[in-house]
């Protein structure tokens, strides 16, 4: 009997009418059913336009986790033998453990003038260098997890001390085997978060990197202010933050011959760091302070191996036009195949520099050397101010158009829009006579 | 397409998002308390997806039926730590329907959506693959794994359950009527 009324209901479903063979028991059934069927049918036209409207933060979220994956996957070589309790960050000869590369860093560091601040303490590093509003990136090792309410809370422990770190729904988390969820993380990983410092230093998560298991650091390293040096620095980042305002970041690296520095400097330089990969960490840099340059504040630059050798180059002393972001990519930063003209192309990661020329929505127009670019900002979108004349209401407003604009961010292949990552507002730019 | 899936091309996975986000937003939405967790969890699936691009098989299931699956355990599991994190309000919203609305100006999506938490979860598949994604009875066979005799009983015990569940919320038809 059920078989019938089975095909009865299949039959009514495709014709839109019941079959006439049914009894006046099976259509009044049979009208119930369809009934039923109707209301599902109605609500599921609600259903799809709320899919519509959520598909593009859902697309935006989900072209976020593949770029970070191949960044995790990257992140997730076994460390090497010789080198720190972290990950292993310098393929292609650019490690510390050369020898040659330590050497001349310890040379520096005992040549340089370290005058330890006020704040000289590891928690006190921990605050002032993950200041409210800031955009992070930090690493270390996970300690603790807990849940409240659904927020999932991890507390990692990094050079800088104890940092608690919130995770929200949106937060992708990644482990060797690809995303998990918030709740699953466990203690006893490495990790590199990157996010936004909210109140109280807690660092609001946009993305969690976990790696293998390791310990904590059984004392966590003194943090030194670096306030004035007399000729370079060189190190491994282990932390930066930028500004909102995009004035200031500071740095927090460690040297070859294990000395842990943050200091304030420059937002240009980080901003170009981070150009030149979406994750800064364990890239190796050196911090100078050429004449002009606030006392306190300096600029950090990227060391360049040399090809065929583990010695890093001593460029000259910056000017201060090299202190800004590059007008177009400088080859010694620029991986092969990289675009010219404003554009620096790496794999899935796109740098574009250039006018911004409209603005509609979440869809903003930059103009570059070559071509028109559209970009798409999203709520998780780092928006930076750069120094000069630049409010921080032109990040929202069509007042940003005219300005010179840095974006990084995400190629969308399949629409050609660049899924912002970090946007740096620069001013407008002053035209000749 | 999917073998660049399985290659992990992110323009192939472009591809795949826009052509099944919808559908498998819509099929988690139901069990879901509202927009929100519907969209984390399908964005979850096509996360979960992507990492475990390596172990599909391209030559035997559709990716669609492969998406699904996933998202059906994503919804599981999301109920299952739900339970465990104890009587929540969400959870009870998640997982219940609601006290009947006693105004005369029902929203019939919202007791509709009640209507089919109090579903078995097969009931619930089958129902929204054949009514809200408009699969057939044959792809729904396919994406369920069942004979298409299974389907046609399974979806009419489905409408007959969401036609019960209706009338204990005052209705004297199911749906509309």
């Amino acid at each position: 009997m059920s078989d019938r009324i089975d095909d009865l209901l299949d039959q009514a479903l495709v014709t839109g009418v019941i079959p006439e063979e049914a009894t006046a028991e099976e259509r009044a059934e049979l009208e119930g059913l369809l009934a039923a069927m109707r209301g599902v049918k109605e609500t599921g036209l609600a259903i799809r336009a709320e899919a519509q409207e959520t598909m593009p933060s859902a697309r935006a979220r989900f072209e976020r986790f593949t770029a970070a994956q191949q960044q995790a996957r990257h992140l997730q070589r076994p460390a090497s033998g010789g080198r720190g309790r972290w990950f292993s960050r310098f393929p292609g000869g650019r490690g510390l453990s050369f020898a040659g590369v330590a050497a001349a860093a310890a040379a520096i560091v005992v040549g340089a003038l370290i005058l330890p601040g006020s704040f000289g303490g590891v928690e006190s590093a921990s605050a002032q260098v993950l200041t409210e509003g800031s955009y992070v990136q930090v690493e270390g090792v996970v300690t603790n997890r807990t849940t409240a309410d659904g927020q999932v809370s991890l507390v990692v422990q990094s050079d800088l001390g104890e940092i608690a770190v919130d995770l929200a729904d949106g937060t992708s988390v990644l482990d060797d085997q690809g995303a998990i969820r918030p709740g699953d993380v466990q203690s006893g990983r490495q990790v590199v978060v990157s996010g936004v410092v909210g109140k109280a230093h807690r660092v609001q998560a946009q993305t969690v990197t976990l790696g293998q298991e390791a310990p904590p650091p059984p004392v966590p390293p003194r943090v030194e202010q670096l306030k004035d040096l007399p000729q370079r620095l060189e190190g491994e980042v282990r932390t930066i933050s930028l500004s909102p305002d995009g004035k200031r970041a500071r740095i927090h690296i460690v040297t070859a011959a294990g000395g842990h520095f943050w200091a304030v400097v420059e937002a240009p330089g980080v901003q170009a760091l981070l150009e030149r990969s979406a994750n800064a960490l364990g890239t190796m840099v050196r911090l100078v302070h050429p004449p002009g340059t606030p006392p306190g504040v300096f600029i950090v630059e990227p060391v360049v191996p040399e090809a065929d050798g583990p010695s890093a180059p001593v460029a000259p002393t910056p000017t201060p036009e090299t202190t800004r972001p590059p007008a177009g990519p400088s080859p010694s930063l620029t991986p092969s195949g990289a675009g010219s003209g404003g554009e620096t192309a790496r794999p899935g990661l796109v740098t574009v520099r250039g006018i911004v020329l409209s603005r509609d929505g979440a869809l903003v127009t930059v103009e570059t050397d070559r071509r028109v670019v559209t970009v798409r900002v999203t709520q998780r979108t780092v928006i930076l101010v750069g120094p000069d004349g630049v409010t921080l209401d032109a990040r929202s407003g069509d007042r940003a158009i005219g300005h010179a604009v840095s974006v990084t961010g995400l190629l969308n292949e399949q629409t050609q829009q660049l899924l912002a990552d970090v946007i740096v507002l620069g001013p407008k730019p002053v035209t000749g006579d | 397409l999917a073998r660049r899936a399985v290659a992990r091309d992110r323009l192939a996975w472009g591809e795949i998002f826009e052509a099944h986000y919808q559908a498998v937003y819509g099929f988690v939405r139901y069990r879901l308390r509202g927009a929100d967790e519907a969209e984390d969890i399908a964005a979850q699936t096509f996360e979960v997806a992507y990492s475990r691009a390596d172990r599909f098989d391209y030559r035997g299931v559709p990716i669609e039926a492969w998406l699904i699956g996933i998202a059906r355990n994503l919804v599981r599991d999301y109920v299952k730590k739900a339970v465990r994190r104890g009587p929540t309000e969400e959870l009870v919203d998640t997982i219940t329907p609601p006290t009947p609305d006693e105004s005369p100006h029902v929203d019939l999506r919202e007791d509709i959506t009640a209507a089919m938490k109090a579903l078995t979860e097969d009931q619930q598949t089958v129902l929204s693959l054949r009514f809200l994604l408009d699969r057939s009875v044959e792809d729904t066979a396919k994406l369920m794994e069942r004979s298409e005799d299974a389907v046609k009983n399974l979806q009419r015990r489905a409408l007959a359950a969401m036609q019960r569940a209706l009338a204990e919320m005052h209705y004297e038809h199911g749906g509309a009527g």
